[in-house]
């Protein structure tokens, strides 16, 4: 039998290393704890930023080739607003609150209250016109596990050049009216640009206009003031899926969660003079 | 004295000792994680940025309309195109012309024209501009220079005239856009994204 004071530990010594170790433990799962929600934080930023720059790029691409007529008479400057149904202004677009155009004659399933819309011609590299539009609606889903879910996204419509055609043909010779030109919107078939999408913002800046974004003045003029800026609001997916109707606009969530992108462009460029 | 059994206190400090390396090793590749992220991050602002300042100078209009010299630029913290337009000088008669842009990040106000609906939302948009006529980092202007308190990011644009061909006077510009974050710490130490488009 050893004798005490020997090589091995008492209860007390042991104790003591125990206490010592778990408190060390503690502090790093405290850390982990806190390195977890900024590795959450890091991945809804780079998940968001990812889905922003995808949808802002073509956005941008149709936007640049958008394809607008001048009227042939008239003032050079016209106004978005009212004139839409009997100018050959072939594009159309609703912005929130204080720039709004007109109240959106457009009617659009589940179109999520208070975001942007825009919709217009865009021209092809091979001399083709299609339609194109960007609008923010809510789709409903069902996973396999049986969750319904119903979000908000950031839908783009297209229509090929066939359908354009007869699309346009409608709205020139027969009803002239802005629904006729872009029919069938849909946000169960549309293509999706961006999930979880909390608002869309689409001003158009005219020359020396402010205040409500009318007279926008097309492109084809020289000299004359025309950019699209747009601001594309993202909520992670997590946080999305917990969200209510009506929490998707909020001033809350807006602050609190939302990633917002947005870029000016200017449609597209002057022809050669 | 015979060994015993036991571990000694010297091994079991040992043993702590290797533990603690390998997992202070293990702590330190979390942040180069969320380095690499926030990287990410800031590429694609970036090109956002660059896309909105190429936007701004392909728009030629400016004021009187007939001149294309000038570029107006926004450099607001509110979207306002008739009060808050900054003169760019891509013209003839001086053959460089650079732009500096500082960025903040910017909470939309309720107050804000056009954008009632989204206020709350976190923005990043330009609120400080300067110009010179020299690419030297030495005539940028200080906040360039030595970064700023509350930039976000900075931006260098270097309009360079050329010729035209269907025109007599140079005005084809070539655009240089380079954007640095983050915009509070000096120019050498910054990370730089660049960008590069054409216009008329």
């Amino acid at each position: 039998m050893k004798s005490r004071g020997s090589a091995s530990f008492t209860l007390i010594e042991l104790m003591a290393a125990t206490a010592v170790l778990s408190s060390v433990l503690l502090l790093m799962v405290g850390m982990q704890d806190q390195m977890s929600r900024a590795w959450n934080n890091a991945n809804r930023r780079t998940e968001t930023g990812r889905e922003a720059r995808a949808a802002l790029r073509m956005m941008a691409t149709d936007l640049a080739t958008l394809k607008t007529r001048r009227p042939t008479s008239g003032p050079v400057m016209h106004s978005v607003a009212g004139a839409v149904t009997s100018a050959p202004i072939p594009f159309y677009f609703y912005a929130p609150a204080g720039r709004r155009v007109s109240p959106p004659s457009l009617v659009i399933p589940n179109y999520q209250t208070n975001t942007g819309m825009f919709f217009g011609l865009v021209t092809r590299p091979n001399g083709d016109l299609n339609l194109a539009g960007y609008y923010v609606a809510r789709r409903t889903t069902t996973n396999l596990n049986g969750l319904v879910q119903t979000n908000a996204h950031l839908f783009r419509y297209r229509r090929n050049a066939g359908e354009t055609a007869t699309a346009l043909s409608a709205f020139f010779n027969a009803t002239n009216s802005i629904p006729t030109l872009f029919p069938g919107i849909d946000p169960n078939q549309d293509e999706i640009l961006a999930y979880n999408v909390a608002g869309l913002s689409i001003l158009a800046m005219g020359q020396g206009v402010n205040s409500n974004g009318l007279n926008f003045t097309l492109p084809e003029e020289p000299n004359q003031g025309s950019r699209f800026h747009v601001t594309l609001h993202l909520l992670p997916d997590e946080l999305a899926q917990r969200l209510g109707p009506n929490d998707w606009n909020s001033s809350n969530t807006l602050a609190k969660f939302a990633r917002s992108y947005e870029f000016r462009l200017r449609p597209m460029a002057r022809p050669a003079e | 004295m015979k060994s015993s059994p036991a571990f000694s206190l010297v091994e079991v400090v040992l043993a702590l000792g290797v533990a603690a390396v390998a997992f202070t090793a293990i702590m330190g590749l979390f942040p180069l994680g969320l380095d690499m992220s926030r990287e990410t991050h800031e590429e694609t602002q970036a090109a956002l940025i660059a896309q909105s300042i190429l936007g701004d100078m392909r728009d030629d209009y400016q004021a009187g309309g007939t001149s294309q010299t000038n570029r107006r630029i926004l450099v607001t913290n509110t979207i306002n195109l008739a009060n808050a337009m900054t003169n760019f000088a891509v013209g003839t008669n001086t053959p460089t012309n650079v732009l500096y842009l500082g960025f903040t990040n910017h909470t939309i106000s309720s107050a804000n024209t056009g954008e009632t609906n989204y206020s709350g939302a976190l923005v990043l948009r330009p609120s400080m501009s300067a110009q010179t006529t020299s690419t030297n980092l030495a005539s940028a202007p200080i906040w360039f220079q030595n970064g700023s308190n509350g930039l976000a990011a900075v931006a260098r644009v270097i309009a360079t005239s050329t010729f035209r061909l269907v025109d007599t006077i140079p005005q084809i510009s070539s655009l240089d856009i380079m954007v640095e974050t983050p915009g509070n710490i000096p120019a050498t130490n910054r990370t730089q994204y660049g960008f590069r488009g054409g216009f008329r």
